[in-house]
């Protein structure tokens, strides 16, 4: 039945479409963190100096020389170079953290929300703790214990979050689990992993991975005071922390050496917030509905 | 004759350690404090030291301006101090003698001493001191000079003991070792809590008040036997090991006075209108390379990795190219001075000695170990970048907090550390650092050829007989490769201009007794 058999000949109302707003900074923000993406996968094929090699006198300023094009630092080492490669340090922490964080909390979380009882109890005792312990004490106690290396910022910073997850996953599983086709599902007989993982599940990943994007913004900030505090990845391998660490005994002199890597952590940080905020509004539904 | 006694210098927040060693002879050089008219008593001074001591237990403390000098000085004062160009001042002691070429001596206290609380000091307490420190519970690198003692017998003011072997030089053991501090014995005995909230000594200044980590306030001491010494009626000692944030303090007077390690440091002290206090010393910070473990148990390893560093871009990267970079063993104006250079920057004969051990199965592949202090991972950083350069060589640097590094230091499970020997008078620092058998001997070199001349420069009549000895043994070092020197001792004393009296002896302690402000 189409709108011009019920209205007669009254003339259907215009509706102008929706205009989506388009938000500049997203486009930006994502531009940037492909630009990151890209250059640290192609490092090295690129024609960087080597990053733990000295390429010029300790400090020099930024040239028109490609590998001094942003200075060396405090050992003759390109700043450009070690920007590039220590973006890989910390994209690949934070990025990877954050996958196993989300899977490892999601599982949780939706053990947690659709069987409730005392898994339910069990889970959320040990991510209320985890939550309530200061996270970079907890960083810092984990580095004491294990020999700083990537693998052990791993460990850390996964732990940090998976409670993040959990909760996130948990309550919205809560929202699902309630719903009439799970309802449905069940009078049909289906069992109660198979509903929690084939229908609940899919409708809990959205909402759950709009927090993606923020949450490794926050890894990385993490990683950087780490390697800030002289817990991150061994030398000579650089990440922005790390970089900043090396370069702030020469504030006074030499600034560059810890603003370069402080705007980089900076701009993706703000980029990767900029993309979880849009993706929070697209696909969590509490921000939306 | 004078000796002294080596001291693994831990500056926690400082360099790394160092293996701190002056004596005899230390200069002393700086800007600033001159036409300040006579000593002005009263007021008070905030001084920052690089680290604080665990306890105030003078046996667990380091005589050494980069550790604990500063508060082992003011509590428990000196038995004697050693004077710029050579000899001794006497503080506590009155004198101190051998008559059999350094085996058997006679030590004579001040007469009237008394400790802070009012009891006289005599030599029987000097004794218990000693004994004390040459207990099993110290470390043997802290007991090495009061190892040699034997049959110590205080009658009234004097003491008179033996040595296992004779050293001619042995005050210089005293001075630079905690012998040269005297605790009130019973005060000790009542346990380290009960010490360290009341220590006893004969220093010029008494302890008020002590906040771990903070503030450690000095009261003057009114029975201190060198009147009118000390001049100011406080003073306050607060821990910082960054010489960065050192400089930041006394530029910003949260401090009147602070210590710092590196010339840039010092130079940016002077361009700022502070005073800089420092000492000439020998030797230098450098690498210890642990000849007991592969690699470097293979002097060709030894020498490859001296080869390869060039030791002018550690200054560069390190101390903006402000330091100095040793040339040979002793410095200049050392009487011990020869021309046999340090091992030079030879990149093409360290390729060739990679190669050469890659070939036969022994790539070179090591740790240099670092303590977290900045300075030292930064220096670690500067041989680990220049290394990558060359083929056939893999270096990690591995940082460590200052109990693990030490720990690390003391059980020479190591490859390469950082570290540090600063002298005038070799002895004994230069002989408890590389005679085979010594506990300060933390890289196991035993060589025999440099065990004579050690022995020769120790036991030497005359300046001649040591000079000789002394060149022979910078002549030996030089073929065994044993240490990295890299830069010329920078301690030094920033201080604001109204801060005067900064005297600096042995290590690099500073005399808190001379201090006075014109403030």
């Amino acid at each position: 039945m189409s709108a011009e058999s019920v209205a007669g000949s009254v003339a259907a109302p215009v509706v102008s479409p929706v205009r989506r707003r388009r938000n500049v900074l997203v486009w930006l923000s994502t531009a940037w963190i492909l630009l990151v993406i890209v250059v640290t996968v192609f490092a090295g094929v690129l024609p960087f100096a080597d990053y733990g090699v000295p390429v010029g006198l300790p400090r020099a300023d930024p040239s028109g020389d490609f590998h001094q094009l942003l200075g060396l630092d405090g050992q003759g080492r390109s700043v450009l170079s070690r920007l590039v490669y220590g973006a890989r340090v910390s994209l690949l922490v934070g990025v990877i953290a954050g996958t196993v964080a989300t899977v490892i909390g999601m599982v949780l979380g939706l053990i947690a929300g659709y069987f409730r009882g005392i898994a339910d109890t069990i889970i959320m005792y040990v991510t209320d703790a985890l939550l309530a312990f200061p996270p970079l004490v907890l960083l810092l106690a984990i580095s004491s214990i294990l020999r700083p290396s990537f693998y052990t910022l791993l460990i850390g910073l996964t732990t940090l979050v998976i409670p993040t997850f959990a909760r996130l996953a948990r309550a919205n599983t809560l929202n699902w689990a309630s719903r009439e086709f799970v309802l449905a599902a069940r009078n049909m007989g289906w069992g109660p992993f198979r509903i929690a993982f084939r229908e609940v599940l899919p409708n809990v990943i959205p909402s759950v991975l709009a927090y993606f994007p923020t949450v490794v913004a926050a890894l990385i900030v993490a990683e950087g005071s780490l390697s800030f505090l002289g817990l991150g990845v061994p030398s000579p391998t650089p990440s922005w922390g790390s970089m900043i660490a090396d370069g702030k005994d020469y504030l006074r002199t030499d600034p560059f050496l810890v603003f370069v890597p402080a705007a980089a952590i900076f701009l993706t940080v703000f980029a990767l917030n900029q993309c979880g905020d849009y993706a929070r509004h697209r696909f969590d539904r509490a921000t939306r509905d | 004759m004078l000796a002294k006694h080596l001291r693994a210098i831990t500056g926690l927040a400082l360099v790394s350690v160092l293996l701190v060693a002056c004596g005899s002879g230390a200069s002393e050089s700086g800007s600033g404090d001159a036409d300040a008219g006579p000593p002005r008593q009263g007021g008070s001074l905030t001084v920052l030291q690089s680290t604080e001591p665990r306890t105030l237990d003078p046996r667990t403390m380091q005589n050494n301006g980069a550790v604990n000098a500063m508060v082992g000085n003011s509590l428990f004062g000196q038995l004697l101090i050693d004077k710029t160009g050579g000899g001794y001042e006497y503080g506590l002691a009155e004198s101190l003698s051998t008559t059999d070429g350094g085996t058997n001596w006679t030590l004579k206290l001040r007469d009237g001493l008394v400790f802070s609380d009012g009891t006289p000091v005599d030599a029987a307490d000097v004794k218990a001191n000693w004994e004390r420190i040459n207990a099993p519970q110290v470390a043997p690198r802290n007991r090495a000079a009061a190892a040699h003692l034997k049959n110590l017998a205080p009658a009234g003011q004097t003491l008179t003991f033996t040595l296992s072997e004779p050293i001619p030089q042995y005050p210089n053991s005293i001075v630079e070792s905690s012998m040269n501090w005297i605790a009130k014995p019973e005060a000790l005995q009542a346990g380290p809590a009960a010490f360290d909230a009341a220590p006893i000594g004969a220093g010029p200044f008494v302890l008020e008040s002590w906040r771990r980590n903070g503030p450690m306030v000095l009261a003057k001491n009114n029975s201190y036997y060198d009147k009118p010494r000390p001049y100011l009626d406080k003073l306050t000692l607060l821990p910082n090991g960054d010489e960065n944030q050192v400089l930041s303090a006394v530029l910003t007077k949260t401090a009147d006075a602070g210590i710092a390690f590196s010339a840039s440091i010092m130079k940016q002290a002077q361009d700022e209108g502070l005073q800089t206090t420092t000492q000439d010393f020998s030797g230098g910070r450098l690498y210890n390379l642990n000849t007991r473990l592969a690699p470097f148990n293979d002097v060709r390893a030894r020498e490859a990795v001296l080869r390869a560093v060039d030791r002018e871009f550690i200054n560069a990267s390190t101390v903006d190219g402000k330091g100095t970079v040793p040339q040979t063993l002793f410095h200049k104006g050392s009487p011990f001075y020869s021309d046999a250079p340090l091992p030079q920057h030879d990149p093409a004969r360290a390729q060739q000695l990679f190669d050469q051990l890659a070939a036969e199965g022994k790539p070179v592949s090591f740790s240099i170990t670092s303590y977290t202090t900045s300075v030292s991972v930064k220096t670690a950083e500067a041989v680990q970048a220049q290394l990558r350069k060359f083929k056939n060589v893999t270096v990690q640097v591995e940082v460590l907090d200052f109990p693990a590094a030490t720990a690390k230091s003391a059980q020479q499970t190591f490859q390469m550390m950082a570290g540090g020997v600063l002298f005038s008078e070799p002895e004994p620092q230069l002989y408890e650092a590389l005679h085979s058998g010594e506990a300060n001997n933390t890289i196991g070199l035993g060589d025999p050829q440099l065990d004579a001349a050690l022995e020769a420069g120790r036991r030497g009549a005359t300046p001649e007989q040591r000079k000789q000895a002394y060149a022979d043994v910078a002549k030996r070092y030089n073929e065994l490769y044993p240490w990295l020197i890299y830069l010329a001792p920078d301690y030094s004393i920033l201080a604001g201009q109204h801060v005067h009296g900064v005297k600096l002896y042995a290590q690099a302690n500073l005399r808190t007794d001379q201090l006075w402000t014109s403030k």
